[in-house]
């Protein structure tokens, strides 16, 4: 396995929220158990992290319910979380007793990524786990992935399929000439036609390797191409910029318009409008930051993530000439107000304004800069939350009781080749 | 100092008193200081007690701040109630006490209560103290048995002082040095001293158990203190907050990482010395943080977030050291009834795993809380 126990935890988490409402029947049964149960517990961790102790557990049954995590199954997921030590259980259901002890210092995926990975988790979840990982890099062809991932027909048509139904891969393929791409809509606007076209002029690879810069470096300055000769990297990241495919804010202050680029992952397989605003702001604020540390005139600012810090925990930053312009898009946006110095009448301050959104904003932005993707309350269904701390009886009716799950509908391809191995088995006994 | 009978049983009243108004409490707190070594060749001398406080209070409020009120008892009729209150309130003043009681066996003349009511010391002879114990009820309302129990109260002290003499330094921490010390150092020296003593502590002897569970309540006790300060400055970044409680302040950590820097450097240049042997334990054990430090920033979070079940976490400890470790008696959710809550027994049980493993103790030595 390439990946990081992080790295796995992380993707599990986003298979198992994309697989939430889907029910694996027929051929697809079992096959992404220990991946679910270990998305399920990321998910639930998150969810019941402070309750200390739940006594209530048909209430944890609804709040699970909410995440996707059967009444079935949730005693499984309550005894994988024990087993990496974030709760304790006492009793059985229905009197089952959690105490719980989700860490908030500690990285709760990495916990969990080990645990995936001591479960032996089969070759297709494996397979699953790094080829979204992979896509998390950049589209690709589906050429290209299979000479990565030399499996058998049957496994990769599983994976597209219960990709495609998790909404986590998907294929277009061009009506023009039947090239195809793969990518993943966690991590890529819904634009495969750009995707493709940027395909055709670069290698998958050095397309990859050039967005993993953007992610290690999130606010990647787009190069002006009036200052010289760009890199290979820096032309693919210009191409897949005006292509749409990488959100870039620009910012305009003393020298000139700069655009800084970002990975569009959102942290979740859909984000509300609310929560795309809050990811927006982040990006604004960590481009503005971006701008003092590559193009300011007086100084350049050092330590990005002090300044993130600086405002988070002062509320301002200051005095300095080039706030005024630097972070005005920070006050168009509602996210700070530009005050002038009284002492120095060419000096600024940016005093940020405290609402909620934008400490979200702020928090975003910092996990944005250090970790490359969003980590904090990832994938935190707010509602469901509440119902863990909400004291009293739950009185809320279920309205969803009776949500319809969604099959995966397996090709005409996949189905094929099953049976003619099920004919086979029955011909010559299991191979 | 020497006490008498009758002093004894005045205090064990008052702590049960106490007990009933809500607070944890301890006996027989010593102000104690240092005195300059003599000469070169001389160490630090233990220190040398001054006096101290029979009854030390400490009422622990929902927002985690805390009320310390200072009982001093004596039935000896010599001196005036007015100066035993003011010697009471500069001792009030050193433990950072708001409220005092000075319980005397002679009549108060009623000027010199409401002069010593000024300086917040209530003057009590014999019959205000009655009057005290009607008015809360006292026989109606169970103090467990052991709290303010003469026989228990000796019982746990004179054993104590009969501990091995390795274990001395603990049983003078206890009494002593945690009440002179900064709070920052007196939170770390709690966990560092039971460490460097763990070989010689048995979890299979009672009182080791006792020792240690009472040094374990007054690593508590730096706790709430801490989570009182840390709710009052509110810092954004926790873990920024705690590390500056700890050390001092930001020209504390600054002092301190700057020598860690000056060892390391100085052991980097030392000669003849393996590199990965320099190396290794340069990053390993020249580090200002101690490595419990993210465990303790957890267990620092929680209390944060659930106050008003935080702040009886000392009360249970009480009622943990002297029913259950030393006598086998009621348990908490008997002594508490319709006030108990398995919240605050879950603080106590999350901070004890976490001291054992800080302080590298044999898991038996909390046999006592574990079962609560």
């Amino acid at each position: 396995m390439k990946l990081d126990p992080h790295q796995i935890g992380l993707r599990v988490q986003d298979i198992q929220t994309g697989l939430q409402d889907i029910e694996l029947r027929g051929v697809a049964t079992g096959l992404m158990d220990d991946t679910r149960l270990v998305g399920m517990a990321a998910r639930l961790a998150i969810h019941i992290r402070g309750a200390e102790i739940i006594e209530d557990y048909d209430r944890l049954t609804v709040v699970a319910s909410e995440l996707g995590i059967d009444s079935l199954i949730l005693p499984n997921v309550l005894h994988a979380l024990q087993e990496v030590e974030f709760a304790t259980l006492e009793g059985k259901p229905p009197d089952l007793k959690v105490y719980e002890d989700v860490p908030y210092f500690k990285d709760i995926y990495e916990e969990l990524g080990t645990l995936w990975e001591s479960r032996a988790p089969s070759e297709l979840q494996q397979a699953s786990v790094e080829i979204l990982q992979d896509l998390a890099m950049s589209p690709t062809s589906e050429e290209a992935l299979r000479k990565d991932y030399p499996l058998e027909e049957l496994p990769w048509s599983l994976i597209k399929d219960i990709g495609g139904a998790g909404g986590y891969i998907k294929t277009y393929q061009s009506s023009i000439d039947n090239a195809d791409v793969v990518y993943s809509p966690l991590f890529w606007e819904e634009n495969p036609k750009a995707m493709l076209d940027l395909l055709k002029t670069f290698p998958a690879k050095e397309i990859a390797d050039a967005i993993k810069e953007v992610q290690l470096y999130q606010g990647y300055p787009i190069p002006n191409l009036r200052e010289g000769e760009t890199s290979r990297k820096d032309q693919i990241i210009l191409e897949a910029m005006q292509r749409g495919l990488l959100p870039t804010p620009a910012v305009e202050s003393f020298r000139g318009k700069r655009y800084f680029a970002f990975t569009p992952y959102a942290g979740g397989v859909s984000l509300a409008p609310e929560e795309k605003a809050i990811l927006n702001k982040a990006r604004i604020i960590l481009s503005c930051v971006r701008y003092g540390e590559h193009f300011g005139t007086i100084t350049k600012i050092r330590d990005p993530e002090a300044i993130l810090h600086a405002l988070q925990t002062r509320g301002r930053i200051g005095p300095h000439t080039e706030i005024g312009k630097q972070y005005a898009l920070l006050a168009v946006r509602g996210i700070g107000r530009i005050v002038r110095d009284t002492q120095i009448s060419s000096r600024y301050w940016l005093e940020i304004i405290d609402t909620p959104e934008n400490r979200k904003a702020f928090v975003l932005a910092k996990d944005i800069l250090v970790v490359g993707e969003a980590i904090t309350d990832r994938g935190l269904d707010d509602r469901a939350r509440a119902m863990v701390f909400q004291s009293g009886r739950l009185q809320e009716p279920l309205t969803t009781i009776a949500e319809a799950r969604r099959q995966p509908s397996l090709s005409d391809e996949s189905i094929c080749r099953l049976l003619d191995r099920i004919t086979d088995t029955v011909r010559i006994g299991a191979l | 100092m020497k006490q008498s009978n009758a002093d004894l049983d005045l205090k064990m009243r008052m702590q049960r008193l106490l007990w009933l108004l809500g607070y944890y409490t301890r006996i027989g707190v010593k102000l104690a200081s240092y005195p300059p070594p003599k000469g070169k060749k001389e160490s630090v001398q233990s220190a040398l007690e001054l006096t101290d406080v029979d009854v030390l209070g400490i009422k622990v409020d929902a927002d985690l701040s805390s009320i310390r009120t200072l009982v001093d008892c004596t039935t000896k009729k010599s001196g005036s109630p007015i100066g035993r209150a003011f010697w009471l309130r500069g001792l009030m003043h050193f433990f950072h006490a708001t409220r005092g009681y000075a319980v005397l066996a002679r009549t108060i003349p009623p000027h010199e209560r409401t002069i010593a009511a000024e300086l917040g010391v209530t003057l009590m002879d014999e019959q205000d103290v009655h009057m005290m114990e009607e008015r809360h009820s006292m026989s109606e309302h169970t103090v467990p048995p052991h709290i303010g129990s003469r026989e228990a109260h000796l019982y746990f002290e004179s054993n104590l002082s009969t501990l091995a003499g390795s274990l001395m330094p603990v049983v003078e921490f206890r009494q002593r040095q945690f009440w002179l010390q900064k709070p920052g150092r007196a939170l770390l020296n709690t966990i560092f001293l039971p460490q460097r003593l763990n070989e010689e502590l048995n979890p299979s002897q009672k009182f080791h158990r006792a020792l240690v569970v009472d040094v374990f309540t007054l690593f508590c006790l730096s706790a709430i203190t801490m989570c009182e300060h840390l709710l009052a400055t509110a810092p954004r970044d926790l873990r920024a907050g705690v590390r500056m409680y700890l050390f001092g302040g930001a020209m504390g950590i600054q002092t301190r990482e700057s020598l860690l820097s000056d060892m390391r450097e100085l052991l980097e240049r030392l000669p003849g010395q393996k590199p990965m042997f320099i190396r290794e334990e340069l990053t390993s054990r020249l580090q200002l943080d101690p490595p419990f430090l993210n465990e303790l920033l957890e267990r620092t979070v929680r209390l944060l977030n659930k106050p008003s079940k935080a702040k009886d976490i000392l009360r249970y400890l009480q009622v943990a050291l002297m029913e259950q470790v030393l006598y086998g008696g009621p348990s908490v959710q008997e002594v508490f009834g319709e006030e108990y809550s398995e919240v605050t027994l879950k603080f106590v049980k999350d901070l004890a795993r976490f001291y054992e493993e800080a302080a590298d103790l044999d898991p038996d030595i909390f046999k006592e809380i574990k079962d609560l």
